[in-house]
């Protein structure tokens, strides 16, 4: 089961009041309920503001099997500082009609990092860019099922491609009778969000 | 370690203390002892298993002061949805210019922000990079504070003769 922030905060003023309540019934003296109580109500302040400061750094599990990019950066390591690296994606999931962003890691791959700048150039020049996440064989690899679970995104190839303008109907796709009220055509993909 | 982090262990440590004290002073069925119990450990274990899921979505919290602008997106306002439009921006606080880690962030839709971001974005795009800085402006009309930015051309770096 996996919460999100709201419920997690919920769950935990519920879980911490009902406990509070029942260690009202304890034999400690009074001024150690007290204290119970005070310290339960101050994790509820604390577990509320605690959410916040850790959204928006990027998260590393794995990117979308088909997703926008938005942006990109990479970090290139730097053995002198003893910095690890990495690439970081900003991308909109392709399969969720949401269009909020989401920011990734992944470890730091010369070539990927190549193929990914290559993709934010094509991108600079307004060819929107899709990403596909490929998946590799782990079976014909030999990697035993308990093992597969550890491999995360960066062990599976990320794809570039210039995302394709969705094709106008022919005529044939067209009903037979709306020559005149035809309406607007729209792609179900044209929301109103748009990057840059 | 990140604050945030340091604000949950210290709820879910305040979470064991209640359990212990459930447990080892009080005189209630070892039924309701043994449910306490495996709620809280459940608790843990839905905490560690959501914790990834959280990961990675922008956060309305106040920009940092001054920042290296990496990406912009306009989700602009529409009626037929009553949506009232918000601005996702990408960003490296300038504070952390050894380890920069961008991070995300969703502001209020103006359309002078729009603007700003609008324009900072196409010079991004033509390979200048965008320092932003937050100014708080008193709106004249609402009198309430407002977030402003203003961007500016990465200056060359110089390098030593």
């Amino acid at each position: 089961m996996v919460l999100n922030f709201g419920q997690l905060v919920t769950a935990h003023v519920i879980l911490a009041t009902v406990l509070a309540v029942l260690n009202l019934y304890s034999c400690l003296s009074w001024r150690r309920k007290a204290l119970l109580v005070l310290l339960t109500s101050v994790s509820y302040l604390v577990v509320y503001y605690s959410y916040a400061p850790l959204l928006g750094w990027p998260g590393t599990g794995a990117l979308p099997m088909r997703f926008n990019l938005v942006a990109a950066y990479g970090q290139e390591p730097d053995a002198q500082s003893g910095r690890k690296g990495g690439i970081f994606f900003w991308v909109t999931d392709k399969s969720s009609m949401d269009i909020t962003p989401r920011a990734y890691v992944v470890d730091f791959e010369p070539e990927l990092h190549a193929r990914v700048m290559q993709a934010m150039e094509r991108q600079h020049k307004s060819i929107p860019q899709t990403g596909t996440v490929e998946q590799p064989d782990l079976e014909h690899m030999g990697v035993a099922k308990e093992q597969r679970q550890g491999y995360k995104t960066q062990k599976f190839k990320i794809n570039f491609a210039d995302e394709l303008p969705e094709s106008a109907p022919t005529k044939s796709d067209l009903p037979a009778a709306s020559d005149e009220t035809s309406p607007a055509v729209t792609s179900p993909g044209a929301d109103n969000a748009h990057n840059e | 370690m990140n604050p945030g982090m340091t604000g949950i262990i210290f709820s879910n440590i305040v979470l064991g203390i209640l359990v212990l004290t459930l447990v080892f002073t009080t005189r209630w069925n070892a039924a309701i002892k043994i449910a306490a119990m495996l709620c809280v450990i459940m608790f843990y274990h839905v905490t560690v298993k959501s914790y990834p899921e959280l990961m990675g979505w922008p956060t309305s919290i106040k920009l940092p002061q001054r920042f290296n602008l990496e990406g912009v997106l306009f989700d602009e306002p529409n009626k037929s949805t009553q949506s009232k439009g918000r601005i996702f921006v990408w960003l490296t606080d300038l504070k952390d210019f050894r380890k920069p880690v961008p991070r995300a962030y969703v502001l209020p839709y103006t359309p002078a922000l729009h603007s700003k971001l609008y324009d900072a974005s196409q010079k991004l795009r033509k390979r200048l990079p965008q320092l932003g800085e937050v100014v708080i402006v008193r709106n004249s009309v609402t009198a309430k504070e407002e977030i402003d930015l203003q961007f500016f051309d990465m200056p060359d770096v110089l390098l030593p003769k």
